[in-house]
């Protein structure tokens, strides 16, 4: 830890510096590309949900999903400054580059998501407000603190922040947990560590110079691809079993079936490559994975009312 | 502000579109609490 920041400060000034911060870099801090999935897998919950929810309530539930999201990004950028400074991937960032102070960016993102819980309390419900604070404090205080730096298992564990929103959007419109939203949970939660084993096999050497210990860095590549095919097994039926609560209809059974089973091809593509083809293939089809599976719910969901007219 | 300080020029630029980003961040949270009210009120909640 005293080396990484040592390192960092050595690499880049983190130093606030003139002219200041544009409002593209408040953008970034909340890390828009993470936010984008984060809000769809919360619509996701809203519309599989079983009830009604008042259309500006729902924007309310997803709205309050991002800020928190995006308080939690900000919130992990103010403390992964000194390792964003090391590697390639993130020296760019606001903070990094000295263009928002520490503290701004730290109280920034607190208000982000105190805001996010107290909006989703005062509008929606409670439980919908203390899974989004739990979720939160999981990300910031578990993941970022306690596991990032600390076991390869970091993004494992982690990935559970990410997997909430389906539970908390599930939570807004029904009053309670779910166990169809528990199953989407689940989903998310094995869909991580591929994913982001994917990215850390061919950024292996960043997150090395970095001193972070993602899987590859500390088991080595062999071993992490094959906890990545394990991972992508135990998604196959997961992935399947909305259709079995009851939220995906025969489309979808589908649909998952053949999207997870090229997961797996893409998984053992990787085991059996030398190279960081395969490695990148299968962290950009990771992406569309998961975007598609959510996205043969939502339409199959949509499409229901039209297809009960037509039979 | 001046030719001599151009850095200046831009600090002033960035700090004004921080604070139009602000207010209209403000305005839209004033009208998004008043739709919920409204959205309450109609819905029958409260005491």
């Amino acid at each position: 830890m005293t080396d990484i920041a040592t390192a960092a400060t050595e690499t880049r000034p983190l130093a606030y510096t003139e002219p200041g911060a544009c409002v593209h870099d408040y953008i970034e801090l909340l890390k828009p590309r993470v936010m984008s999935l984060v809000v769809f897998s919360g619509l996701i919950g809203l519309v599989v949900a079983p009830g009604h929810i008042h259309p500006l309530l729902g924007f309310v539930t997803i709205l309050c999903i991002a800020l928190s999201a995006g308080g939690c990004g900000a919130v992990n950028m103010w403390y992964d400054r000194d390792i964003d400074a090391v590697m390639t991937r993130t020296r760019n960032r606001p903070l990094p580059q000295g263009r928002i102070e520490p503290g701004t960016a730290l109280e920034f993102g607190g208000a982000l998501i105190f805001a996010a819980v107290v909006l989703m309390w005062l509008a929606v419900n409670a439980l919908a407000a203390t899974l989004l604070a739990f979720a939160a404090a999981f990300y910031v205080f578990v993941y970022t603190m306690g596991l990032k730096r600390r076991t390869p298992q970091n993004i494992v564990i982690g990935g559970a922040a990410g997997a909430f929103p389906p539970i908390i959007a599930w939570a807004a419109v029904t009053g309670q947990v779910g166990v169809p939203s528990i199953l989407l949970f689940f989903i998310i939660f094995f869909w991580t560590p591929p994913h982001f084993w994917a990215l850390a096999l061919y950024r292996n050497e960043d997150y090395r110079r970095a001193g972070v210990p993602m899987m590859p860095v500390v088991k080595g590549e062999r071993r992490t691809k094959i906890e990545m095919l394990v991972y992508t097994l135990i998604l196959f039926p997961l992935s399947l079993s909305p259709y079995f609560v009851g939220i995906g209809g025969p489309a979808y059974l589908i649909g998952a079936a053949l999207l997870s089973g090229f997961f797996i091809f893409c998984a053992v593509a990787v085991l059996r490559d030398t190279t960081q083809r395969a490695a990148k293939r299968m962290f950009a089809y990771s992406i569309f994975y998961l975007t598609l599976l959510l996205t043969l719910l939502l339409a199959e969901h949509l499409a229901q009312p039209f297809l009960g007219m037509l039979i | 502000m001046n030719a001599a300080d151009p850095l200046s020029d831009e600090r002033r630029r960035r700090r004004r579109g921080r604070n139009l980003a602000l207010f209209f961040a403000l305005l839209a949270f004033v009208v998004l609490v008043y739709a919920i009210t409204i959205v309450k009120i109609g819905a029958g909640y409260g005491p």
